[in-house]
């Protein structure tokens, strides 16, 4: 961390220095969108913003279709990962706030949608050469999932999901998100928002997205509100259409333990019943 | 060092005279998805309507002339919802809030507290959603909910935008993007709502409205 974090600070100085922002025509080398990826990375909303929201004002510069794509792409994960800061506030004002910041995201994501369509194939991510144009915008669809489904669009965000190639089955979806370059903060959001749409559509396949969504959220405390961890681990409990057990001892599941107490087979191995 | 650094960066971000909205006509706003216009809260179903024709509406141009952004709510309890006993909305406690396109909250605002002349306050105070019983659905109840753009923006009327400021300058928004928040005590727990806005005419209000 302390290596990105002088990484970050260099990275900046070299942006300040080529007078804040020169993006070039490919979109490759600018260093603002440099700036914002490092930062990203580091939780560093406050710099993501000042890099490039200035550069996506009335009347700036126009950005070629590419970085615009990316400075939304990385725009709206900030944009996201600020809403999940405000989790533990419950007075109304914070939550308001929260709302805004999640509109805000959707925002985002909506004119990094837009840029897409004009996108090479071949651009890939700044700051992130294995990041392809094609992975990072499935993380956008799948992150406007995840932000529809938290601002209570559930038959919008079902419908959205329904656009999506290859949200068949949990095991395909923790691929598309490993390789979707999305913050790994907001993998719990993308799991529970097609946890929620897989158990009002089908719940009998519902298990592995439930599961997926705690294992998700487990690294980061606060991805998930701690309303939404046990509305999870309540449905596995008492609302799926099955019991759950362990295949080795037949204990009913306590997804709160994340597997058996008895002989820790790991929750996913659980059977319905 | 990294303080120094950002501070050096903001220079650089300083809104230009193009930014600030000299010597430009007006930007069009970005394509934005809009959210669906309707929610349901238990027995308790809202919509939200933007009126095109507001300022024949409202006796003149909110949005322009004073920088309100008239919301008409309906709030009614659906059918074959009889357990919803008798459910309350008072808009004071509503924690009403009107976020444009890019998420900037809009405060609600009583037309007691508005710079307007005497006769437009009393007709925004006669056609202001009214706190009480919910009625049934069915039951034709509408009323507005002003909000309050915040210093430095401006709304158009006719573009169905409003320009707003921004780091390094405005941005300019399309109100069909915008998305109302608020909260209904629904079973002994305040439960948060949130929908998008309809885009309407006078139509079913003038309809109500006839003798």
């Amino acid at each position: 961390v302390r290596a990105e974090y002088f990484l970050l600070i260099g990275a900046l100085a070299a942006w300040t220095l080529a007078g804040c922002s020169s993006p070039s025509a490919s979109g490759k080398g600018s260093p603002a969108l440099d700036v914002a990826a490092a930062a990203l990375d580091l939780g560093e909303i406050e710099t993501v913003e000042r890099a490039l929201e200035p550069q996506l004002a009335d009347g700036a510069p126009q950005w070629s279709a590419e970085e615009r794509f990316w400075s939304c792409w990385l725009l709206a994960q900030a944009k996201a990962l600020a809403a999940l800061d405000r989790a533990g506030d419950w007075d109304a004002e914070s939550r308001a706030e929260r709302t805004s910041l999640e509109v805000n995201a959707a925002y985002f994501a909506g004119l990094a949608a837009n840029a897409a369509l004009r996108v090479d194939a071949g651009s890939h991510a700044p700051g992130s050469p294995d990041l392809s144009f094609e992975d990072a915008a499935l993380g956008l669809e799948l992150l406007r999932v995840a932000l529809l489904e938290r601002l209570g669009f559930s038959e919008r965000a079902q419908w959205r999901a329904a656009q999506i190639p290859g949200l068949a089955s949990a095991s395909e979806i923790a691929a598309d998100i490993a390789r979707s370059g999305l913050h790994e903060r907001l993998h719990a959001r993308v799991w529970w928002a097609l946890f929620q749409e897989r158990s009002r559509r089908a719940p009998a396949e519902a298990f592995p997205f439930a599961v997926g969504a705690l294992r998700a959220t487990d690294p980061w405390p606060g991805a998930l509100d701690q309303e939404e961890v046990r509305g999870i681990e309540s449905w596995i409990k008492d609302g799926a259409p099955f019991t759950f057990r362990c295949p080795e001892c037949s204990q009913p599941a306590i997804p709160e333990l994340r597997g058996c107490p008895n002989d820790q087979t790991p929750l996913e191995r659980f059977e319905p019943h | 060092v990294l303080l120094g650094v950002l501070l050096a960066s903001s220079a650089c971000s300083s809104p230009s005279l193009s930014a600030l909205g000299l010597g430009r006509s007006p930007q069009p706003a970005a394509a934005v998805d809009s959210y669906p216009p309707w929610a349901v809260c238990g027995p308790v179903r809202v919509e939200a309507r933007y009126y095109l024709d507001q300022a024949d509406v409202m006796g003149g141009d909110l949005l322009e002339d004073y920088g309100i952004v008239p919301i008409a709510l309906r709030l009614g309890i659906v059918p074959l919802a009889p357990e919803a006993g008798r459910l309350a909305a008072v808009p004071e406690e509503m924690s009403l809030v009107l976020h444009l396109a890019d998420g900037t909250a809009l405060p609600r605002v009583s037309p007691l507290e508005l710079g307007v002349r005497r006769r437009r306050k009393d007709r925004l105070l006669s056609e202001a959603l009214q706190g009480g019983l919910l009625p049934a659905w069915e039951t034709p109840r509408e009323g507005f909910v002003y909000f309050l753009l915040p210093p430095g923006a401006r709304g158009s009327s006719s573009a169905l935008s409003v320009e707003v400021p921004a780091p390094g300058g405005t941005r300019t928004l399309d109100l069909r993007g915008s998305l109302v928040s608020l909260e209904l005590a629904v079973g002994g727990t305040r439960r948060a709502v949130r929908l998008g806005l309809q885009l309407d005419r006078h139509g079913p209000r003038a309809a109500k409205d006839e003798p």
